[in-house]
């Protein structure tokens, strides 16, 4: 098996309504590296992401772990790359947080004791382990968005997709959040247009707009691009400026 | 434990098994003539079994005045039917009426203290406990969360529309106005599904549910249900 955990071949996909989502997109991201894909709204950022489980399925090839996704491996697919939504909302639809997060579980048909075990285990890092009986439309964002966190992480995917991560958050809930992210050693791919969490978590920058892969590299390349940014609708990122400015590391 | 700690934590298959109890026994009840009495006497018995098993009582009385609005419209129509179509003559007619309006008010009034008014997750599970067909637990746990979120969708469109409406319009504009927001309401709420169901398959979803629950019957769970039953029944015979 190579190195790359996600790997796309000159992807393309258009909705049924015949608008054009991707382009000819391909990168790759290694195991282990942390990508982030920026790009405006409407760039194809999410309709890339719902590609890399098989939940949509357009021209070109997409390969996780070095297995090309088709009908028949769809199962393990979803049980590699755990996906977690924008909207915590569409993401937690059973009466407790806790059912949300021991569901995934049982879909990998493991026992009743050690999916309560994994359950209690996820929620305690996540800290939220107080919130688990609570119906799930009371709790607020910065709570629901941790738990639907906590759906996907349970499950132990070896590549850990996120949409939008921040979006909706408050500073604290936000910061908890990017040190999450920055601790756990996983494959990870991020789509976002916050570019504060881009420079924090990305170690490979993918931009996007209107479909295609305009510009690919380290953060400081992408990030550090004024003119490629506000090209695409973009704005260099405040920790970069201030990272520049040597006030801030 | 204090009696109102004792009292809320009942299981909720204790819940359920009491509604089909009351459920029964009201419909076997006749409440015309002499037996109103009896219906004062099991609404007073709910009310207290309300008062000792509401866990949120905060804008509970509201939620129940709300409801009872639906309960209104549907007397007024059993009301008008009976009214019209019965083929009894006027005293009888006037019995039946009574005697419909009874039972129904206590069934809503029992369907509210014990299910309507809890969360209804606990249920759901209590009938997977119960291995009630999955295809019947996926109708209630879906049913529950698309219901929740059509509620969310109306109530934000409907803010949207108040927050930037000034002033009175013709009333077909405004006509016009509200079936557009349905149009959206149905759109978004399509939009909604499709993600939520999306969010469902990429974690594994193959048609089954599955949950884990710490519900265990107590003492208090039979307690309770023999002297609801107990009660009831003595004012039923009596």
């Amino acid at each position: 098996m190579n190195g790359k955990a996600i790997e796309l071949e000159h992807l393309s996909y258009t909705f049924p309504d015949g608008t054009e989502a991707l382009r000819d997109v391909s990168f790759y991201v290694e195991r282990g590296e942390k990508s982030v894909i920026i790009g405006p709204n409407g760039a194809g950022k999410s309709t890339l992401l719902l590609h890399l489980n098989g939940l949509l399925r357009g021209q070109g090839a997409v390969r996780i772990l070095g297995q090309l996704i088709d009908r028949n491996n769809l199962k393990k697919i979803r049980a590699e790359v755990g996906l977690v939504f924008q909207n915590p909302d569409d993401q937690l639809f059973l009466p407790t947080p806790f059912d949300d997060v021991a569901y995934g579980l049982f879909n990998l048909s493991a026992d009743r004791e050690e999916i309560a075990g994994k359950v209690r285990r996820i929620l305690g890092e996540l800290e939220v382990e107080h919130l688990a009986g609570k119906p799930s439309v009371h709790l607020s964002p910065g709570e629901k968005k941790r738990m639907s966190l906590a759906t996907v992480l349970v499950l132990e995917p070896e590549i850990l997709v996120l949409d939008e991560p921040s979006s909706d958050l408050d500073p604290g809930s936000r910061r908890w959040l990017v040190d999450y992210l920055k601790k756990r050693d996983a494959t990870m791919l991020l789509a976002t247009h916050d570019l504060d969490l881009a420079w924090e978590i990305g170690q490979k920058i993918i931009l996007m707009n209107k479909g295609r892969v305009v510009a690919e590299g380290t953060k400081s390349q992408i990030l550090g691009d004024r003119a490629l940014l506000e090209q695409n609708h973009l704005e260099l990122p405040l920790s970069y400026m201030l990272n520049k400015g040597g006030r801030h590391t | 434990m204090s009696l109102r700690e004792y009292s809320v934590l009942l299981d909720p298959r204790t819940r359920f098994v009491s509604f089909l109890f009351c459920l029964v026994l009201f419909l076997v009840t006749d409440f015309s003539g002499g037996g109103l009495w009896k219906f004062a006497a099991f609404f007073l018995m709910l009310a207290a079994v309300f008062f000792l098993t509401y866990e949120r009582r905060r804008g509970s009385f509201r939620r129940f005045v709300r409801l009872s609005l639906y309960l209104f419209s549907l007397l007024l129509f059993l009301g008008l039917v009976l009214l019209v179509f019965s083929p009894l003559s006027g005293r009888a007619r006037l019995a039946g009426f009574v005697d419909l309006a009874a039972k129904t008010i206590l069934v809503f009034a029992a369907a509210y203290v014990f299910i309507i008014g809890h969360d209804f997750g606990p249920l759901i599970k209590a009938f997977y406990l119960w291995r009630w067909p999955q295809v019947i637990i996926n109708i209630l746990t879906f049913g529950y969360r698309y219901f929740l979120i059509f509620e969310e969708e109306l109530v934000s469109l409907f803010r949207a529309r108040k927050a930037r409406r000034i002033g009175r319009r013709p009333f077909f504009a405004e006509l016009k106005t509200t079936g557009s927001l349905l149009e959206s309401f149905f759109l978004r709420t399509v939009d909604r599904s499709e993600k939520i169901y999306a969010a469902l398959i990429s974690r594994g979803y193959e048609g089954r549910l599955d949950f884990l629950t710490d519900f265990r019957l107590a003492g208090r769970d039979f307690v309770f249900f023999v002297a609801l039953a107990v009660l009831f029944l003595a004012v039923r015979v009596s």
